[in-house]
């Protein structure tokens, strides 16, 4: 599994794992930020990747559509009247030009790796492993929480 | 104070979204049971402890569905064989959930939606009622696509336009201070943000992925049944609520996984180092953008530590250095005019007065406003002096950017008393 050519979707695991504890409040991410800071390299070191690791790329005229979505965003940030307020996104959200490319790059990249089983497994025990986390992060600040609800009941 | 286990991934229903749509990347019942007992407890426990209602109902439809997919494309005895792991972890999620009172909480002694807000009038039952909410915000963000359906109005524009094109109703008074980031579904947020087009190509993106491979379940062998009812799931959350960037993420790839290609391809090397090259210039000018980003988020929270102890200048002084390193963030450049705005009130000169006008208008230079801060800029200009022309012009600024709305009119009304 651990073969040069799965590296981009070892990646792309690895930033589905990481990604929802990045979203947590260890990060003390009042805000978005440390998402978005962390989702622009990892989308550009994907494109860098797929080269160099020479994997194996499986298209379809299917994936079209999935790939013009970033496109057809960046398309609506350049004829949108919010230039500056639309490139980052809403401050606390954060769903801006910059994270619709890059979640979408990430998402034509799976498209383009998921058929060979390898990868696809990889990809996907790096989703298992963020729902993992999420979970376990929920559950240890739960006492935190409970005192927070006794106060108003 | 928050009483809502918000903080995993945004909002709590944004925690069930995600586990929904992560509970996906399980792909089949059967293929590992250790990963899906896992899976299963960690989709029962994120939901439960997420107090979201719609999850916890969407999340036991998604459990429902995986196991009428199962038995449509097998026997009933391979059924219960396939999915029992899946089913007896998401038991043991609960389980595990029982002493935390998420799932008591989930069947009624919970009574709020939202923390209350000092700084708002809206009274904490009238947030209970999010259902007559979500269908005027569906309303409201309809009108708003429709008002520029062929290319929206860019991603997170929302609050910029929101006010201009809701109707008058009490119900969405009630949030009248709150920035509306979102209409609530996503159909209605996709088609604000790159209007008909961009909803076209995302459905279509839907179809080529989930509806193909949910036809293809019974001929083919590895079928993605949790996928399939993970992404279903999803959806139902997204068509209620906002998404955020974790759910978006793993949406598309899930998205990404379902629509797999058939031909294979090896780059080769010419055009592979020509992709090299731009993505190294990429992940070079990424790399750069993101520490930036980091350390003006860094600078700005130190700014808010400092505004929060009533040090309004340090603030405005830190809130100015973040702002600098990242000059596309509006919010920045807003609370350093808030600081100054403090500042004023605190010392209550003339001098600080002028400068938190000076900045009042600077901010407006560089980004569009919102009804709040105009109604401050046009009291501080009034305060410095009640006949400035500036008054009646942002007055009629703010008129324009919340015209159906009593309360943001009322406040309009007493910015000269």
């Amino acid at each position: 599994m651990f073969t040069l050519d799965a590296a981009p979707a070892w990646l792309l695991a690895a930033v589905l794992a990481v990604l929802p504890w990045v979203a947590s409040t260890s990060l003390r991410d009042a805000i978005s930020a440390p998402k978005q800071a962390i989702l622009l390299p990892a989308a550009a070191m994907v494109v860098l990747l797929v080269p160099i690791s020479r994997a194996q790329l499986n298209a379809s005229p299917r994936q079209v559509p999935l790939a013009l979505i970033p496109v057809v965003v960046v398309v609506a940030f350049l004829l949108s009247p919010f230039h500056r307020e639309t490139l980052l996104g809403w401050y606390g959200v954060r769903l801006g030009m910059l994270t619709w490319v890059s979640a979408g790059v990430l998402g034509v990249a799976a498209a383009l790796l998921a058929a060979n089983p390898t990868y696809a497994r990889v990809i996907r025990l790096g989703g298992v492993s963020g729902l993992c986390i999420v979970a376990l992060l929920a559950l240890a600040r739960r006492p935190e929480r409970a005192q927070h609800s006794s106060s108003c009941e | 104070m928050n009483t809502r286990s918000t903080a995993m991934v945004g909002t709590a229903n944004d925690l069930a979204a995600f586990a929904l749509v992560a509970f996906g990347f399980l792909w089949r019942p059967g293929q590992n049971a250790r990963l899906e007992f896992a899976g299963g407890a960690a989709l029962s426990l994120a939901v439960l402890l997420s107090l979201s209602r719609a999850g916890a109902a969407l999340a036991v439809l998604t459990l429902v569905a995986i196991g009428v997919l199962a038995a449509l494309v097998s026997t009933p005895r391979t059924t219960f064989r396939q999915v029992r792991w899946l089913f007896l972890g998401a038991y043991v999620g609960a389980l595990i959930a029982l002493p935390t009172g998420a799932p008591a909480a989930l069947l009624g002694r919970y009574v709020e939606e939202r923390p209350p807000d000092s700084t708002s009038n809206v009274r904490q039952r009238d947030l209970e009622a999010s259902g007559g909410v979500r269908l005027e915000l569906w309303e409201a963000g309809m009108r708003t696509a429709l008002a520029r359906p062929a290319s929206g109005y860019g991603p997170d524009a929302l609050p910029f336009v929101y006010g201009r094109h809701r109707q008058e109703s009490e119900t969405l008074d009630l949030y009248y201070n709150y920035q509306v980031e979102s209409a609530h579904n996503i159909l209605i947020d996709l088609t604000i943000t790159g209007g008909f087009p961009l909803l076209t190509v995302v459905l279509a993106a839907i179809i080529s992925g989930v509806w193909i491979s949910f036809q293809s379940l019974p001929r083919r062998e590895i079928a993605p049944i949790i996928a399939l009812a993970s992404f279903g799931g999803f959806g139902g959350m997204a068509l209620l609520n906002p998404i955020s960037i974790p759910t978006l993420v793993y949406g598309l790839v899930l998205l990404g996984l379902l629509t797999t290609g058939n031909r294979t391809y090896i780059l080769n090397p010419r055009i592979a180092f020509s992709i090299s090259v731009v993505g190294f210039v990429v992940l070079v000018a990424s790399l750069v953008f993101s520490f930036a980003l980091v350390r003006a988020e860094s600078t700005a929270a130190e700014a808010r530590i400092a505004y929060l102890r009533g040090d309004y200048a340090r603030a405005m002084t830190l809130y100015h250095d973040a702002s600098e390193i990242m000059p596309f963030e509006r919010w920045y450049a807003v609370e350093e005019f808030a600081a100054a705005v403090g500042l004023a009130a605190k010392t209550n000169q003339p001098d600080a007065l002028a400068r938190a006008d000076a900045l009042g208008e600077t901010v407006h230079r560089r980004f569009h406003p919102l009804i709040a801060e105009v109604l401050t800029r046009a009291r501080i200009a009034y305060l410095r002096d009640p006949n400035d022309e500036r008054v009646e012009e942002l007055l009629n600024t703010a008129r324009s950017l919340q015209p159906s709305s009593p309360t943001w009119q009322q406040a309009i009304a007493e910015v000269r008393r």
